[in-house]
């Protein structure tokens, strides 16, 4: 299933939301959302920007930003908070050297005003790769269990088998506060 | 006269304020999610399984309370401990259908409630799905569960019904126990707090010392990855 199918099933009275997806550098976030969109995820290039996504369904426009994780690219990730209703944090499971690293970055956006409350979903990437964490090994090396003040989910996932993609967003769209 | 009413609006609005936190756990599938749609004021039939953390805060009487519902499949049960020190008690549910889980149900059950951070406090166990023509009834499921072997006093088994039909009411069985966990607490609400507020200090401690930790840890390997490029 992919986003769109997702946003048919939807019956939402808002007009409009928008999602934004963080992690670091490599971890799939540009391939995660090709997948969910059924485009070529072969030949996909570090993101410089960022990448937008806009679905319209019945009126009701989901736009997802893919924003480049690099480290130099980081620091603008603050210009993309203002307004979001979901955020999605992609990590690659099967890099444990970063894996503290990636939490500790999502510690820092977890303290950011302009994206309090707003709901948190984890990808758990790249599980078709055998070495791969399970997710609440993830959970834990990430500090997910201290967040009180948002819903948060970790979902096993796989851009490139699409395995869990699309269960993930259900959840997104969920329990996303639209106004 | 004037200070008289001025303290004693002072006291009631601190009894009023009251709020505690009650944690949800059982294993996947049991119902949790579905008594957390119900007791937020409408059934949830299209629940999807929770991989995390999901809370919900509710006016009860002269308590706020605030629900945690954690995932409870068998890879993610493992964060429910995380959440014991801030409670001040927990819904245990279980599928009373789903016999030939009943066995993991309880080792789920035994390795909560014999955390020390949990001792003492009240714990409702809710014998869920009594409407499936399967299901064993509270007393099988206490007997299945080992409950005998508890003392008696800080918990509790009801059988009921937590999907009810959409615009229908919480199961009555359901409510009462509620109310029994909410009058434990509120009979003991002095004794529990200074408790709950010390693990709570406890807790936040460690998690932030962890989290200081894993920050320096990160500072280190990005100073050895800057010099490795300056290499
Ligand atoms: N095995 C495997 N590889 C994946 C998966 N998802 C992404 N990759 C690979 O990981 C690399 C990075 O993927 P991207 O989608 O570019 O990662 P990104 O998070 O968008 O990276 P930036 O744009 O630099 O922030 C690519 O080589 C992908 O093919 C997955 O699920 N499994
Ligand atoms: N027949 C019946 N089904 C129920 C009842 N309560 C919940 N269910 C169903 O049981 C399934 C699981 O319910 P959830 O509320 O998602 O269970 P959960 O305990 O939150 O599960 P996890 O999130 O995976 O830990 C859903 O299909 C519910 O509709 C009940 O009282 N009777
Ligand atoms: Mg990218
Ligand atoms: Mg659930």
């Amino acid at each position: 299933m992919g986003l769109l199918t997702l946003l048919r099933k939807l019956k939402r009275s808002d007009r409009e939301a928008r999602i934004l997806v963080l992690g670091l550098d490599n971890a799939g976030k540009t391939s995660c959302l090709k997948r969910l969109s059924d485009e070529d995820i072969t030949h996909i290039m570090p993101t410089q920007g960022f990448n937008i996504k806009s679905l319209v369904h019945d009126g009701f426009k989901l736009n997802v930003w893919d924003i480049g994780g690099q480290r130099t690219i980081r620091p603008y990730w603050r210009n993309y908070y203002e307004s979001t209703d979901g955020l999605v944090y992609v990590v690659d499971s099967a890099d444990r050297r970063r894996l503290e690293e990636s939490g500790v970055e999502l510690q820092l956006l977890l303290e950011e005003t302009k994206l309090a409350g707003v709901p948190l979903l984890v990808f758990a990437n790249k599980q078709d790769l055998i070495n791969a964490l399970p997710a609440h090994e993830i959970a834990d090396a990430m500090n997910l269990h201290a967040i009180r003040d948002r819903p948060w989910q970790i979902q096993a996932c796989s851009a490139k088998s699409g395995d869990g993609l699309s269960e993930g967003m259900e959840w997104m769209v969920k329990n996303m506060k639209t106004q | 006269m004037f200070t008289l009413l001025h303290n004693l609006y002072k006291y009631c609005k601190k009894r009023r304020e009251r709020e505690v936190s009650i944690v949800i756990i059982g294993l996947d599938n049991a119902g949790k999610s579905t008594l957390l749609s119900v007791l937020k004021g409408a059934v949830d039939h299209s629940v999807t399984p929770t991989w995390g953390f999901t809370s919900e805060t509710i006016a009860e009487g002269r308590h706020k309370v605030t629900y945690f519902d954690l995932g409870g499949g068998k890879k993610i049960r493992g964060i429910w401990p995380r959440y014991f020190s801030e409670v001040y008690g927990v819904i245990y549910i279980v599928d009373s259908a789903d016999t030939d889980r009943l066995a993991e149900s309880k080792d789920a059950l035994f390795s909560s409630i014999d955390d020390s951070r949990l001792a003492g406090k009240p714990i409702l166990i809710v014998a869920n799905k009594q409407d499936l023509p399967n299901a064993q009834s509270a007393d099988a499921v206490a007997l299945s569960l080992g409950l005998d072997t508890v003392r008696k006093s800080s918990y509790r088994i009801v059988g009921g019904v937590a999907r009810t039909l959409p615009g229908s009411p919480i199961d009555p069985n359901l409510a009462k126990g509620m109310r029994w966990m909410m009058d434990m607490i509120q009979n003991n609400f002095e004794e529990l707090s200074v408790r709950v507020q010390k693990q709570t200090e406890e807790q936040r401690a460690l998690e932030k010392k962890e989290a200081d930790e894993r920050r320096a840890r990160v500072e280190k390997m990005r100073e050895e990855r800057r010099r490795q490029q300056e290499l």
